[in-house]
């Protein structure tokens, strides 16, 4: 009788399902998934978060039924204001700030005169132009912290109008001391998150970020014996990302979750807990007592400073700034893809393969992504089996160019065995070719098989070390891709593996924002 | 042993609790009403208060969904029983638009359109003479004045407020998308032509309203996000904002924790002349036009004030006090109030500040 009472019980209680909640974020709120799995543990609840980049989400948001997601947390409301067309995210709220700024060496901050005082975006320019300073920063038309940065910059450089015009984004003047600035980028990424974690692994200088990540970073680096970033406020440049948490859910159930979440994150004990992992939280970004007890003063971090952001400029100009940053102002890139032709990528693979380069290399689609070539780019493709074929070379962004490239990669047939160090081998030496200090370089390495003939690691490891350069080799696996030989070629050069399995095309889209 | 009837007795308790709830339920039968709301009245409709008076007094049930006031009145009112937007001029544009729909309509309650700022900055206003502070109430006496400042690219170190970096700022919603910029940039245009807004001062007071919102750049599309976002990046950011009244009194309550910190720091500041953002309901079907008469009852006026900050026929006879102990400088009343230009003239103005 019991028996059969307890087995009634128990169905009940696994009728009441766990309620859930999917959240699309930016990259940032990373450290944050401690928090809403507590959330998950006290309210019955499971809290997910999928990070994907701002330029992604605002796309996302303006093209996708985006039926997989209850909620959305971007890094700014600027995104949410320029994708949600359709009107779909509604109790959008802040749920904590946080300045974009800049984090420096602080003796190299020191030496550059910066500790102590307001800095001018132009001392910036000044100091890379001597040389004296170069720094990692997000790209910033598929990272909000870089796009937010580089906004800030153009403001400063077109010295702080209310707002920017269409005339300035022509201004030769503006546009070149703005590519002046962004040639001190020695490394990008299309992650805020992921542009940390590198900081952490090489030896770099100075990063731009959000103020919490920089405070993450000299953490460890405190724990580490070495010593903490300088962060620097540019005076008249500065962005604050508002990090807006809203609802996409029309399902009730889900929608009082979301309410749960939101009251809970917004309630003053957790708005001190997230101010102690260095967010800005309560009223006008100001740096709370919490807040000050996760810092040091040394640091750079002032409890009275009133953060004065530039004010956005309207949609229009955003995105057209967006596009001058992606075909004219930032950086170059020297982009080496290695593409695994061996026999298994008969059929399919193959296809998937050639339809994911056209979108890198088909000017109208890859500007819809904002990952389109410029005019300064150059572009390598090596396409291999067990042995390295003939390879090509395009510099620059022209019609015709792109086009021959792509009729290169629509001629390839794939046959034979793998290996994939020999042309990671080859795409070093190319790099090697080229001016160190004017590009970012990246070799992108595409495989779907273990590699069993050729060369190896070690030689590969040779070949990174006498070429010494900083020199990322990304990896997209697909098919029967061995994710051992690759994760080590991504700790080797600093670098990381992107799944194409499920999705190759998306996976080139990606692996382009992070040079 | 002891487990099990434990559980025994959850069970019976969710029996007997779920029982209660569905006779509860059933007292009075209930009628949906479904409609189209500006967001702004979205926490006052929620309102547990609200909805039990609705529920249990009038045998209501409201399903609103938000979108905004321009944009609801144009779209098709059928399978709809009522439409509320927050303003008269949405109202007109029903008229015109669905000239053969027979409808019912009623002044629920309003809130007057105002600047928010906060301590620093409304010190250098008044020494400067845009503000000024009476009974404790502080007016902005020289809104064109301010405007100006703005459109001339004035510094707020020429303001005397050496704190703040950039230029001088006051940030609206964008006037296309959202109904409290559409406002301001009637008031600015009113004031401009000396309250005589006609179609030929329409057309000489125009560029400088144009050029005071391409100055903006970037602008929100709800009042709500532009207030969220002033209180949340602060008077570096947000040093000025145009706004309702009433969503300083809604915050007040829903804050509870965060208000006495935010109370010391944030300022209202009642434009002279302003405008009034009214909230004419619309009723479409007999259901809604029960849900009219409802929102008339003096309970719930009351509450639209105490909670939510619409200004009703009630604030003058309760008075603003206990509205006024919480919030800082309330205005007992709003008497310098012009009216809103003409439908068409204030379409015409939005039209030529669309172009980007």
């Amino acid at each position: 009788m019991f028996r059969i009472l307890i087995t009634i019980l128990f169905l009940l209680t696994v009728g009441c399902k766990k309620e859930s909640l999917t959240i699309l974020s930016g990259s940032e709120n990373e450290s944050l998934k401690p928090l809403l799995e507590e959330f998950g543990r006290t309210h019955g609840a499971s809290i997910e978060l999928k990070t994907m980049g701002s330029v992604d989400i605002m796309r996302r948001l303006q093209n996708d039924s985006l039926s997989e997601y209850d909620a959305i947390w971007p890094a700014a409301s600027m995104w949410l204001a320029l994708g949600d067309a359709h009107k779909r995210v509604s109790q959008s709220k802040s749920i904590m700030t946080s300045p974009v700024v800049f984090g420096i060496k602080k003796s190299l901050a020191q030496k550059l005169g910066f500790v102590g005082r307001d800095v001018t975006v132009a001392e910036i320019l000044a100091a890379v132009q001597r040389g004296d300073l170069r720094f990692t920063m997000t790209s910033a038309t598929q990272s909000n912290s870089g796009a937010m940065a580089y906004l800030g910059f153009l403001s400063a450089f077109a010295e702080n109008p209310q707002t920017l015009s269409q005339e300035q984004l022509q201004d030769t003047v503006l546009l070149n001391r703005m590519t002046a600035l962004l040639s001190g980028i020695n490394r990008s990424s299309g992650s805020s998150g992921w542009l940390k974690e590198l900081f952490l692994k090489g030896d770099y200088d100075a990063m731009v970020n959000y103020e919490s990540l920089i405070i993450e970073t000299n953490h460890v680096r405190i724990g580490r014996g070495e010593e903490p970033l300088y962060i620097v406020y540019p005076r008249d440049g500065l962005s604050i990302s508002d990090s807006p948490l809203g609802s996409l859910t029309q399902d009730e159930k889900k929608r009082e979750l979301f309410n749960e979440l939101q009251e809970w994150l917004l309630s003053t004990p957790i708005q001190k807990r997230i101010a102690a992992q260095g967010r800005r939280t309560g009223l006008g970004a100001s740096a709370s007592t919490e807040f000050m007890s996760s810092v040091d003063t040394a640091w750079g971090i002032s409890a009275n400073r009133i953060l004065a952001p530039v004010p956005l400029p309207a949609a229009a100009q955003i995105l057209e700034a967006l596009n001058l940053y992606q075909t004219r102002l930032r950086k170059p890139s020297l982009t080496v893809f290695c593409l695994d032709f061996s026999g298994s990528m008969e059929g399919t693979g193959s296809a998937q393969l050639k339809e994911a380069m056209n979108l890198l290399l088909d000017a109208q689609r890859s500007k819809e992504h904002l990952i389109q070539p410029g005019y300064r780019d150059i572009t390598v493709i090596i396409p291999f089996s067990n042995e390295l074929q003939p390879y090509k070379i395009v510099e620059g962004n022209s019609d015709s160019a792109m086009a021959e490239l792509n009729r290169f990669v629509e001629s390839l047939e794939p046959s034979g065995g793998t290996d994939i160090y020999s042309p990671a081998i080859q795409a070093l030496s190319i790099i090697e070719s080229y001016s160190e200090t004017e590009y970012i370089p990246a070799v992108v390495l595409m495989t779907d098989g273990e590699s069993n003939t050729g060369a190896n690691q070690d030689a590969l490891r040779l070949a990174l070390g006498k070429v010494n350069r900083d020199i990322p080799i990304f990896s997209i696996s697909f098919g029967d891709a061995s994710q051992d030989q690759l994760d080590e070629i991504a700790t080797m050069s600093r670098a990381a593996v992107f799944k194409g399995q499920d999705d190759l095309v998306g996976a080139f889209r990606k692996v382009k924002g992070y040079n | 042993m002891k487990r099990t009837l434990l559980g025994l007795l959850v069970l019976l308790i969710c029996i007997v609790a779920g029982i209660m709830f569905k006779m509860k339920q059933s007292i009075l039968p209930a009628e949906t009403v479904s409609g189209m709301i500006g967001g702004e009245k979205s926490q006052f409709l929620e309102d547990s208060l609200i909805v039990k008076i609705l529920r249990n007094r009038y045998g209501l049930i409201v399903d609103a969904r938000k979108e905004g006031s321009i944009e609801l009145v144009q779209g098709d009112p059928k399978g709809k029983d009522f439409l509320w937007p927050s303003s008269q001029v949405a109202l007109e544009i029903f008229k015109e638009r669905h000239a053969g729909v027979s409808f019912k309509t009623d002044q629920i309650f309003s809130s007057p359109l105002v600047l928010f700022s906060w301590d620093l900055v409304t010190k250098a206003l008044v020494a400067q003479k845009y503000a000024q502070e009476r009974n404790g109430v502080w007016y902005i006496t020289d809104l064109t004045g301010l405007i100006q400042a703005v459109v001339d690219g004035k510094k707020w170190s020429d303001l005397g407020v050496s704190e703040l970096y950039g230029r001088v700022s006051l940030i609206s919603t964008d006037p296309n998308r959202s109904n409290s910029g559409s406002l301001f940039a009637g008031l600015i245009a009113a004031l401009l032509a000396g309250d005589q807004l006609n179609d030929s001062t329409l057309a000489e007071v125009t560029p400088a309203v144009k050029q005071y919102f391409d100055g903006l750049g970037f602008m929100e599309s709800s009042s709500s996000d532009l207030f969220n976002q002033y209180l949340s990046t602060g008077v570096g950011a947000k040093p000025i904002i145009a706004g309702y009244e009433n969503q300083i009194i809604e915050y007040s309550l829903a804050h509870p924790d965060q208000w006495p910190v935010v109370k010391e720091k944030v300022r209202l500041l009642y434009p002279e002349p302003t405008v009034w953002s009214a909230h004419p309901f619309i009723a479409l079907t007999p259901k809604a036009e029960k849900l009219m008469k409802a929102l008339k009852d003096p309970e719930i006026q009351k509450i639209a004030w105490e909670r939510h900050g619409f200004r009703t026929d009630l604030v003058a006879t309760t008075a603003a006090s206990e509205v006024n102990g919480r919030v800082i400088g309330i205005a007992p009343s709003i008497s310098k109030v012009i009216p809103l230009p003409a439908p068409h003239i204030l379409n015409n103005l939005l039209g030529s500040l669309k172009n980007n």
